[in-house]
């Protein structure tokens, strides 16, 4: 038990990145459409994630340094406030699309309209930003979120025909998808991998529970244990939705249809299980989204942050939270799709991605900064070979997105 | 870099380092490590409009800290009025952070900061207790 | 005066521009008596041919890794130089004008 508490860190922040209500849906979306054969996307960004966490981590151990604290840092005001404005932008879309994300589910579980559940949940995330202890609040959510391994065991139970996941896994471009369609959603799982906010968060967090290097340990176990387990957890949702919903030609558009090979494969139980992990994965991401609004202002501007101290200590960082999480209210009072918010937020955030990696794969290798613990000269070739892919993803993501209509 | 020039004669006694890289954006850090601003600029000592050989180079003053990062984004005139100084002497260690040697209360605040927290933060309910 | 005014600023020697002001680097010498730390003073400017912004940390000689960005920092640097400050003629917030007959030092900051 005290080993799962240790990795709670690494869990929750994989738990929002990869398993927040944008990703459940597009995970559906994409297996309904592609089967697995968009599963080595999921694999690579994982990757991704880990070798980037992993030195954000790493910095924040060693030096106490955040990831948008190095960013202002070593690019300066002008380049900062260009990542600012873009992450900045993409994490309120996903906080509004987190917490529709849980009064969806909660009608799910309740049949009670979902603008009535809104109110209830952004008042309960910032009851917790604002009351609960940093530790508290990563144990819960990160537990209560592990029942989403639901999902792989109703992809078990639904009988994998692995001979074709596998061919669908090997072949990489399905005929009946144009390829720009294929690519966009390549490129929308990658960005979805290696949002910015995951290292916002994770970094802010390991400053937060005091980490120093002597932590350097228990910050690799939580990005080797955390991410990889948001992956498998996102390739078995996709493998749900193949298995059950390619067949019969069900293209997955809201949240009830993608628990609905879960109903079909484990029966009420199950169902009540993964609605529950729904809930708590949606409610960690909109914490992980709200918290990472607050780190990357405060971060910016040289306020005084940090959720484990008393509110009053942190006016404007705690001012910001309330202002966004009211701003996420009143888009979602509008009546706007929550699902469709992040996949537009998903694609954005590809063009975020240079200007946050960079920063920390250089300050990674500072001497300054880092003494004996700079990058391995593996982690660096991992790390160039990364930071050339998200070039590429970040100029391809725009057009894209244009020219398949978001996907369409 | 250019590699054919030579390195120029280091002045004994102390170190160099770029103002840029190593002071400008980083986060300035209170006695007890509280982040208290960025530096946003460094107030130097003003020197003579034509410099004539041998006048002394000016020294740093202050560590600058307020708006004025918008006027290095976009231009335009300085907010004077509301920058915070922090006078070199406060400053006890160059690192990834500057940090000083003082505690916050002692130091220069963003009134908006101090606004924020006796008009909204402080009186919402458990607004003053750690949470937890 | 600011420093950060300097910072970006066009460089004239003999009438002409010959680039930008990268970085200003500053001595920080021993600290005195009531100090933890030297005050800093302004020792030389690094001027690079173009606008290029900053190097991001490579001038520094121990600065070698991750190699493929290093080198393109560095490749992106190439032709700076450091000019001492009794080699400055004028500086303000709108230009730093080098003396004719200054000397062109290596950037490289050990």
């Amino acid at each position: 038990m005290k080993k799962i508490f240790a990795v709670a860190l690494g869990i929750l922040t994989a738990i929002g990145g990869f398993l927040d209500i944008g990703d459940i849906v597009t995970n559906a979306v994409v297996g309904s459409r592609f089967g697995w054969s968009l599963a080595w996307v999921v694999v690579v960004g994982v990757a991704g994630i880990c070798v980037f966490a992993h030195m954000a981590g790493k910095v924040a151990a060693v030096s106490g340094r955040a990831t948008f604290e190095l960013i202002r840092e070593r690019l300066g005001p002008r380049m900062a406030l260009a990542n600012l404005s873009a992450s900045f932008f993409i994490n309120l879309l996903t906080l509004t699309a987190e917490v529709g994300g849980i009064a969806l589910a909660l009608q799910l579980a309740s049949s009670v309209n979902y603008l009535l559940w809104v109110p209830v949940a952004a008042f309960a995330v910032w009851l917790v930003v604002w009351r609960v202890g940093f530790e508290l609040m990563e144990n819960v959510t990160g537990l209560i979120g592990l029942l989403l391994i639901g999902f792989a065991v109703a992809f078990f139970l639904l009988g994998p025909d692995w001979g074709e996941l596998g061919r669908q896994a090997a072949q990489l471009m399905p005929t009946q998808e144009s390829p720009a369609t294929y690519w966009f959603y390549a490129v929308a799982l990658f960005g979805a991998a290696l949002t910015p906010y995951e290292v916002f968060f994770f970094s802010s967090g390991a400053v937060e529970e005091g980490w120093s290097v002597k932590d350097l340990g228990q910050s690799r176990l939580n990005v080797l244990v955390g991410f990889p387990l948001g992956g498998f957890l996102s390739l078995a949702i996709a493998g749900c939705a193949a298995l059950a919903l390619l067949p019969i030609g069900v293209e997955v558009g809201t949240l009830s249809q993608v628990v609905l090979p879960v109903a079909e494969a484990g029966g009420t139980l199950l169902l009540v299980a993964i609605i529950l992990g729904i809930v708590a994965a949606t409610f960690g991401a909109a914490l992980e989204t709200t918290l990472s609004a607050g780190y990357t202002l405060a971060q910016f501007f040289g306020w005084t942050w940090g959720k484990s101290k008393a509110p009053a200590q942190a006016a404007r960082f705690h001012t910001t939270m309330i202002v966004c999480l009211v701003i996420g209210l009143g888009v979602l009072a509008t009546g706007v799709d929550p699902v469709m918010v992040t996949e537009v937020s998903v694609v954005f955030s590809a063009v975020a991605l240079p200007l946050t990696y960079l920063p920390i794969l250089i300050v990674a290798n500072d001497p300054d900064y880092m003494g004996e613990h700079v990058n391995s000269r593996a982690l660096n070739v991992a790390g160039q070979a990364y930071f050339g892919l998200i070039l590429v993803a970040a100029v391809a993501a725009v057009p894209l997105m244009i020219v398949t209509g978001v996907g369409q | 870099m250019t590699e054919d020039l030579q390195p120029a004669r280091s002045p004994s006694g102390g170190v160099l380092v770029d103002a840029r890289l190593s002071l400008l954006d980083r986060q300035m850090l209170d006695v007890d490590g509280v982040t208290v601003g960025v530096v946003d600029d460094l107030e130097l000592s003003d020197v003579p409009a034509v410099l004539e050989r041998g006048t002394p180079p000016p020294s740093v003053l202050a560590l600058v800290h307020g708006p004025i990062v918008l006027e290095r984004i976009f231009g335009g005139k300085r907010p004077h009025g509301q920058l915070l100084r922090f006078g070199w002497d406060t400053v006890a260690k160059l690192g990834s952070a500057v940090e000083l040697a003082a505690p916050a209360s002692e130091l220069p605040r963003p009134w908006l900061e101090t606004w924020l927290r006796e008009r909204v933060i402080a009186r919402l309910p458990g607004g003053r207790h750690v949470p937890g | 005066m600011y420093l950060a005014e300097l910072v970006d600023a066009p460089v004239l020697q003999a009438g002409s521009r010959i680039g930008h002001v990268v970085d200003v680097r500053l001595f920080v010498p021993r600290h005195t008596e009531g100090q933890r730390v030297g005050t800093p003073e302004v020792f030389g400017v690094v001027v690079c041919p173009r606008r290029t912004g900053s190097f991001l940390g490579f001038e520094r000689t121990d600065a070698r890794a991750p190699a493929l960005l290093a080198a393109f920092f560095r490749w992106r640097a190439r032709g700076s130089f450091l000019v001492l400050w009794d080699d400055l003629a004028a500086v303000s917030k709108d230009a730093v004008e080098l003396r004719p007959e200054a000397m062109r030092w290596s950037p490289a900051l050990a």
